[in-house]
């Protein structure tokens, strides 16, 4: 086994069970790794952007391959900071206008065609077909096709009718909002059972690397740190209580 | 409130937490071989693939960074090694700055287990700044234009794999791995304007969302989180980490329903008696 | 000469016995074949459309297209294609009659059927169409060109466009309205009144209020949204003398947040309480936001925890770390995935729009008030579509149905 590759074994059993002790409480392993992850997060993203974005997309093709035109949205980006400077700060704002200007013009119709007519073209279905009948389709078939149109109709207008805020929520407009949130929270209740999946996922994922990395392969590495950082917590333990004791009689 | 029901509600949190950790572990440590039926969104995307003709050009966007890694990892492993089965040509990439090692090593991996060639049977383009922007590139001026270099720095001109993949709309399918907001970018700037299949994997935190564009057809199948992935593997005969996982999630599941309903229970008669 | 009459008569022979498979398989020639530059697209591409005959309408029957720079040829294969139907409702539009059309797109100009490296069309370029019976061309339609050019309007998002010039009219007069009359109904937002509240707890507490504004930049609406909420919340601060900490995602949201705050305790009379150090930027990588964020919270113990803006997997991290420290919490956000976490440890939460309306209804300002009254009426608009549409559908009419067709 190589030993960079222990190496960087060892540090993410260590770094993972540094983030898992803030579930016993705030420690300071706990604050070391949130300041590694911090530090580490901004460094690598700061690395990144400088050789792959602005050294790679930027100051190659102007000094290398003379890409003059790329000087135009250099200066823009550039022009971005003179909001620090009170008497030139008026120039970022025109840029700001650009930016804004062209994600509105680019983000608008997509968010129109996708966000609503798309919803509006698949939502606009026949609520039952009336020559089979309402439970059967044209096979004579038993379907609940025509019973989910009709629940997902009754479910989009009273959730629209729960968030509009011209009208006081009174009378039938109070019954409507009422189904409205009932079937809101059934959407939560649905996204929240994903998303539990999706964390214990998670923690899935973890674990599979802490049991791999418990093996002979890497010393042990998961059951030494663990079995270190227990003890570390019980002599903390132990000390500061018998310090306080000790305190206290005095 | 009785004493009884006082302390189970009042139950330490740490408790719960050491539960939830032997209810992850043990069945990790001691595989349970619970089946994994395949629902009809995970079904979708692999007819799709097997349905394509070998040479044709699938795209691979690993849209996820470490964080979505247990979930959407397999989800990759299982969709390459689909894909190379069916000598398939596979180009990936990645919106995700934290992402673009996960995204080499899971191309590289495999590419290596099934004997695949980079450059010709596959390619991988790594990172880089642009978003929607890429898109646009990658569809209208042309994919080797957008990225004149590869995520290794290499020249990916003179390429074989891209010789019959000018543009997007010479690709076959594309899958969109996404643990955040990036597959309405590869639809508005993609799908829609030249028309290929599209597919896709998510976390099971945006998987719910997700009904809806299968619903209005953006996708026309998806793998949802870690169980979506344990589906796929089942499809494609090669267990792997999602599949193990199953066991430890199946019991998770179980001991949060029960927390749940045991709670839902004391606040009922707790209610009722005062 | 001897062999040239001899191929002559046995071409002539072949043709007559062509025009015998011909009159056999009873395929007529490509009818109305027509040539035009592809509506609605950026150039590089020509489309080719012939009418279907019920003698060629069979799924078999195909097709050659042959391609020429020059009326009189030479003349080169291009594609050939089975009985295509003109499926192409975003060049055609939804008639019925364009089930009587054929079609095909022509992109470059190919030397032959298997030409690996066709180039693009450059100039004006002739076609011809050919019914076929597999091997042998049983009959050409008339030649017809064209020549492709970008379009600058695309006609099949004019729904789109038209959409958006009624929503615009629409913001705008409800706007000028909400400058005329500022007192303009918006119904009370419950979440509001834990807002002060939770203030008031925390002055009382001597502990400090922790804001957040959510993971999104400035060009999010829930972060505009969110800085408004800001302005007030740290105005009632000042107000009581208490304190406020903004830990921030993004450097830029930072910077405003900064000025928003400013500006309410300048309005609340106490420039001199307004402590900039409070107002800070963490990182821009999202979980370790979240764990700085949780260590603030346990560590300076905040009384109030309010979750403003759009969030993404943290939000639990959060607001979970919160309610261990006891912390009374409420959260707004349009983040429908981390809406039920929010729902489940905060004390109140503002759920999508309410965000906008609570920002609406504490700021009064005609642009807010009047977007949401304008999204309003939208919304009746669309319920009454909705309604109206299902009926429609049902009772066979796709009219409402075709106007939201997006391509």
């Amino acid at each position: 086994m190589d030993n960079t590759v222990l190496l960087g074994v060892w540090l993410a059993v260590g770094l993972t069970l540094f983030m898992y002790s803030f579930l016993y409480k705030d420690n300071v392993f706990f604050r070391f790794g949130e300041h590694v992850y911090l530090g580490i997060s901004i460094g690598y993203i700061i690395v990144r952007v400088i050789f792959n974005n602005f050294i790679n997309d930027l100051y190659k093709p102007l000094v290398e391959d003379r890409d003059y035109i790329l000087i135009i949205p250099a200066l823009m980006g550039l022009a971005l900071y003179t909001r620090f400077f009170t008497r030139i700060a008026w120039v970022s704002r025109v840029i700001f206008a650009f930016i804004v200007g062209f994600g509105a013009g680019l983000g608008i119709p997509r968010t129109i065609a996708g966000g609503i007519f798309k919803q509006l073209e698949g939502v606009l279905m026949p609520l039952a077909a009336i020559k089979d009948g309402f439970f059967f389709n044209a096979d004579g078939n038993f379907t609940l096709v025509n019973i989910n149109s009709l629940i997902i109709i009754v479910g989009i207008t009273s959730v629209l009718v729960y968030f509009f805020f011209s009208v006081e929520h009174k009378g039938v407009v109070k019954s409507v909002s009422r189904v409205g949130i009932y079937f809101v929270m059934i959407a939560f209740g649905a996204s929240f059972g994903y998303t539990v999946m999706g964390r214990m996922s998670l923690l899935i994922g973890r674990c599979y690397d802490l049991i791999e990395f418990s093996s002979p392969k890497y010393y042990y590495a998961s059951i030494v740190l663990l079995i270190m950082l227990i003890l570390v917590f019980i002599i903390y333990e132990v000390v500061i209580k018998k310090g306080e004791v000790l305190k206290t009689n005095e | 409130m009785s004493l009884s029901w006082q302390k189970i509600i009042n139950l330490d949190r740490r408790i719960i937490y050491v539960l939830i950790s032997l209810a992850v572990i043990i069945p990790l440590m001691k595989p349970l071989f619970i089946k994994v039926n395949i629902t009809p969104e995970v079904q979708a995307v692999y007819d799709t693939i097997e349905s394509l003709p070998p040479g044709s050009a699938v795209f691979l966007a690993l849209d996820f960074d470490p964080a979505a890694k247990p979930e959407l990892y397999p989800m990759a492993e299982a969709l390459l090694r689909h894909a190379f089965r069916k000598d398939l040509k596979v180009i990936g990439m990645t919106f995700w700055v934290t992402g673009a090692g996960l995204g080499e090593k899971v191309f590289s991996d495999i590419a290596k287990e099934c004997g695949k060639e980079y450059g010709k049977d596959y390619l991988y383009l790594g990172w880089k700044v642009g978003d929607y922007a890429l898109v646009i590139g990658m569809g209208e001026e042309g994919i080797s234009k957008t990225f004149p270099k590869d995520h290794y720095g290499n020249s990916t001109g003179d390429m074989a794999i891209l010789q019959n993949v000018a543009t997007l709309k010479d690709i076959s399918y594309l899958i969109e791995l996404a643990a955040g907001d990036t597959i309405g970018t590869w639809y508005y700037f993609g799908r829609l304007k030249y028309n290929f299949k599209m597919g896709g994997g998510c976390t099971g935190v945006i998987a719910a969302g997700w009904y809806n564009l299968l619903k209005i057809d953006w996708i026309n199948g998806f793998l949802g989180g870690l169980r979506g992935a344990a589906e796929y593997e089942t499809l494609i005969n090669k267990k792997g980490t999602a599949t193990g996982g199953m066991d430890a999630q199946s019991v998770t599941h179980m001991l949060i329903i029960t927390l749940i309903v045991l709670s839902n229970i004391i606040f009922f008669v707790t209610r009722r008696n005062k | 000469m001897p062999w040239f009459r001899i191929l002559f008569l046995g071409l002539i022979s072949l043709l007559g016995f062509n025009n015998d498979i011909f009159a056999q398989n009873t395929l007529v020639s490509p009818q109305d074949f027509t040539a035009f530059d592809t509506p609605n697209d950026a150039g590089g591409s020509v489309s080719l459309t012939w009418r279907v005959v019920p003698e060629n309408n069979k799924p078999e029957v195909p097709y050659l297209i042959l391609a020429a720079t020059a009326p009189d040829g030479p003349w080169f294969e291009q594609t050939t294609l089975v009985n295509l139907k003109s499926d192409y409702p975003q060049y055609f539009g939804l008639s019925a009659s364009n089930k009587l059309w054929s079609y095909c797109e022509i992109t470059d100009f190919k030397q032959s059927l298997t030409d690996d490296n066709p180039k693009p069309i450059t100039a004006t370029t002739y076609f011809k169409l050919a019914v076929t019976d597999g091997s042998k061309t049983l009959g050409f339609s008339s030649v017809v060109s064209a020549m492709h050019q970008g379009n600058w309007f695309d006609a099949s998002k004019i729904n789109i466009l038209i959409f958006v010039v009624i929503f615009s009219f629409v913001i705008m007069f409800f706007i000028s309205l909400a400058r005329k009359n500022p007192d303009l109904f918006i119904r009370r937002i419950p979440g509001l009144d834990a807002i002060e509240e939770a203030i008031g707890r925390a002055t009382e507490m001597g502990k400090p209020i922790l804001y957040l504004n959510g993971l999104d930049g400035m060009g999010s609406l829930s972060t505009i949204a969110a800085t408004s909420i800001l302005g007030k919340v740290a105005r009632k601060v000042a107000n009581y003398d208490s304190q406020i900490k903004v830990p921030c995602r993004d450097p830029i949201v930072m910077s405003v947040c900064q000025e928003v705050v400013r500006e309410a305790y300048l309005e609340a009379g106490r420039p001199d309480a307004y402590n900039q150090d409070n107002i800070f930027f963490i990182t821009d990588d999202q979980f370790a936001y979240a764990a700085a964020v949780d260590g603030l919270m346990v560590r300076h113990k905040p009384a109030a925890n309010l979750y403003m803006g759009y969030y993404y997997a943290e939000s639990l991290l959060l607001a979970e770390t919160g309610a261990a420290i006891g912390a009374i919490q409420i959260a707004g956000t349009d983040s429908i995935t981390q809406l039920p976490f929010f729902i489940t440890t905060c004390d109140y939460t503002l759920m999508g729009e309410e965000l906008y309306a609570a920002s609406a209804y504490l700021s009064r300002e005609p642009l807010q008030t009047g977007s949401l009254k304008g999204q309003d009426f939208t919304k009746g608009l669309i319920i009454l579509i909705l309604i109206l549409g299902s009926l429609a559908s049902t009772a066979g009419i796709t009219f409402l149905v075709n106007l939201f067709k997006t391509f």
